[in-house]
């Protein structure tokens, strides 16, 4: 898996809230701008957080897109979902 | 000509901002102080132009293009992310300088990007908001080091940009009174699974190279170590080294450090000290 076509679909939701609302309006018209496999479709449109610092993205981008989507004051369950519950 | 009267490293942590009543009291105050008494040094020092060092969080700059460095040299405004409750406004720039910096670094093989138009992140506007913002007509110059994606921008050019800076405002044919403040956390982690985690046996080892200005021991500390130790937060330590380059540092006096959970990061506030005034030495 590159990295590379996952860490550009996050960093367009983060930059414009536009395409952020973009995103969760449709996830998959959405990502079909993107060159991403299936896996890493899924991925990105579960947002899934504990994956994708799994697969060394960046982490500071994971949690910018996970702040964009869910708002800033949310971090503490962006922690819970990232460590397994362990902590919030 | 241009003179460099001042130096400092302070925090940028937006959470300072975002949730300001999160710490204990005697942490946020300390913070409070820590801001109020650089401004206030910067009153002193009749500081007109601040140079910022401080470091995108892959908010400003994506995978398209990542600058290892970047000054501002025209418009400016911020900040970046309305989360930070600051209304963004335009941030007042000193551009004759700023281009000066720039093409001087140029001359001197500095690989600068620029930047016509800027929207700072936090890690200038909780700056600027928080404690220039209290120094009449100050102006700020924004400079951008990447230490937050890989590869990050090497340790030795950060000191070579400090050193550029620091020829560049001496020989700028103005009158300004510049400061360089380095921008930052000491350990902490963002995004990472051991967030809020601080390390502060590490911090106090940093605080030691801060109060010897020791940019060579600073330099020693790998990205692997911090990245293991102090987290991805930490490597804004190049920010410091640019500045204490900047300012011909040769010690510097910790004003205040705090450990702060709720911020998720040790926080501290220095000043940075030069063996004469700093505009009037010999490179």
């Amino acid at each position: 898996m590159s990295t590379h076509a996952v860490e550009l679909a996050l960093w367009t939701i983060v930059a414009d809230p536009r395409d952020g609302a973009r995103f969760a309006a449709d996830p998959d018209a959405f990502l079909a701008a993107f060159r991403l496999d299936d896996d890493e479709r899924a991925i990105v449109r579960s947002l899934d957080v504990r994956r994708l610092i799994a697969l060394n993205l960046n982490s500071m981008l994971v949690m910018n897109a996970y702040c964009a989507l869910n708002g800033f004051q949310n971090i503490p369950a962006y922690l819970q979902m990232l460590n397994g519950g362990a902590r919030g | 000509m241009a003179e460099l009267v001042g130096g400092f490293l302070i925090p940028h942590d937006p959470l300072i901002a975002v949730i300001p009543d999160a710490p204990a009291p005697h942490h946020a105050e300390s913070i409070t102080r820590g801001m109020e008494r650089v401004a206030s040094r910067l009153r002193e020092l009749e500081v007109d132009t601040v140079i910022t060092v401080g470091d995108d969080h892959y908010g400003m700059f994506g995978p398209g293009c990542i600058p290892a460095c970047l000054i501002g040299i025209g418009d400016v405004e911020g900040p970046l992310e309305p989360f930070l409750g600051f209304a963004r406004a335009p941030i007042p720039n000193d551009e004759a300088l700023a281009a000066h910096i720039l093409r001087v670094g140029f001359d001197e093989g500095i690989g600068w990007s620029y930047a016509r138009s800027l929207v700072v992140d936090h890690s200038c506007a909780v700056p600027y908001y928080l404690c220039y913002r209290q120094v009449p007509d100050v102006r700020m110059i924004p400079i951008y080091l990447n230490d937050g994606v890989d590869p990050y921008v090497p340790v030795a050019l950060a000191r070579r940009i400090g050193e550029s800076i620091r020829r560049a405002v001496r020989t700028h044919p103005g009158n300004e009174r510049v400061a360089v403040i380095g921008t930052g956390g000491w350990s902490h982690w963002v995004g990472a699974p051991e967030m809020g985690r601080i390390n502060e046996a590490f911090d106090a080892q940093v605080n030691t190279m801060i109060a010897a200005a020791d940019i060579d021991a600073l330099a020693t500390l790998s990205d692997a170590t911090v990245l293991a130790t102090a987290g991805n937060g930490a490597l804004e330590f190049r920010n410091w080294i640019l500045a204490m380059a900047a300012v011909g540092a040769t010690s510097g006096t910790l004003l205040s450090y705090d450990a702060v959970p709720a911020w998720v990061s040790g926080l501290g506030f220095a000043e940075l000290h030069a063996p004469q005034p700093v505009g009037a030495g010999r490179d």
